[in-house]
């Protein structure tokens, strides 16, 4: 546990930078999305054993705090899927290594681009879904 | 030459448990970006949630054995790549051998629970919706 407190006190003390950053990003996005796959693999699967259950989990799907956490997930996987590409390529090829501050940062921006259409169309559907526009 | 580049003079093969792990994470990481991706598109950006129903998820998701393949492939890999994510997070801040054990043997039932829930209801679900009542 204490490594767990050093960790979140270093966060903002030690000067880690974008490496620092990325990882801590990759840690969390991952964590939320294992727990979210976790309720997911069980509703899901109510299809078949309760469907009743199923529909009332697709209801509360529906719910305005539910398709915040939805575009929270989508942030979370599209920057650990962008994020762990980096260290797999970076991993296999070690001449990338060099360029390891630009691929870190390119990283973030390229998330950054896939994510704004990502988030403009869930906005449009969460509008149009909830009767606002 | 080898020395010259730093790269040892002969590949050696290392084949233990932490290595195999290291390895999985990075190879099922690069299955799981197109297949996790593909998902997201298809069910948050196509479609969404409100078009998400019972009736639509068995006939036109479930009714086609490809997406059931499809599915199990998601299940199963992005579980365990998951899933050996948080054992690797756990091995960081759990000192304690002994806590980190029963730690350990909680998180693989709830492994094996979930792959089980998921391929039965995959393989298992019916491919007709079944009448179900009107839930209000």
């Amino acid at each position: 546990m204490k490594g767990l407190l050093t960790t979140v006190r270093e966060l903002f003390r030690y000067r880690g930078q974008e490496g620092q950053l990325a990882w801590m990003g990759h840690r969390l996005s991952g964590l939320g999305t294992v727990l979210f796959f976790t309720f997911h693999v069980i509703d899901t699967s109510w299809a078949f054993f309760w469907p009743e259950g199923y529909v009332h989990a697709l209801k509360l799907y529906k719910h305005p705090l539910f398709l915040l956490g939805e575009m929270v997930l989508v942030l979370a996987v599209l920057y650990h899927a962008i994020n762990g590409l980096r260290v797999v390529l970076m991993d296999f090829f070690p001449e990338l290594w060099q360029y390891q501050r630009r691929l870190t940062i390119g990283g973030f921006v390229l998330v950054g681009l896939l994510y704004t259409p990502a988030f403009l169309i869930m906005g449009a559907h969460m509008l149009q879904g909830l009767d606002i526009l | 030459m080898a020395a010259e580049t730093g790269a040892p003079a002969r590949r050696v093969n290392i084949n233990n448990f932490e290595t195999n792990v290291w390895r999985y994470m990075r190879l099922s990481g690069l299955l799981i970006i197109p297949l996790l991706l593909g998902h997201l598109l298809i069910l948050h950006l196509i479609n969404s949630v409100f078009d998400v129903n019972y009736e639509w998820v068995i006939e036109y998701r479930w009714g086609l054995i490809g997406w059931r393949i499809y599915d199990a492939f998601l299940l199963w890999f992005a579980g365990l790549h998951g899933f050996l994510g948080v054992r690797c997070v756990i091995r960081d801040y759990v000192h304690d051998a002994q806590v980190r054990r029963v730690i350990m043997v909680v998180m693989a039932m709830v492994v094996i629970f979930l792959f089980l829930l998921g391929t039965v209801a995959l393989i298992g679900a019916p491919f007709e919706p079944v009448e179900i009542p009107v839930v209000p």
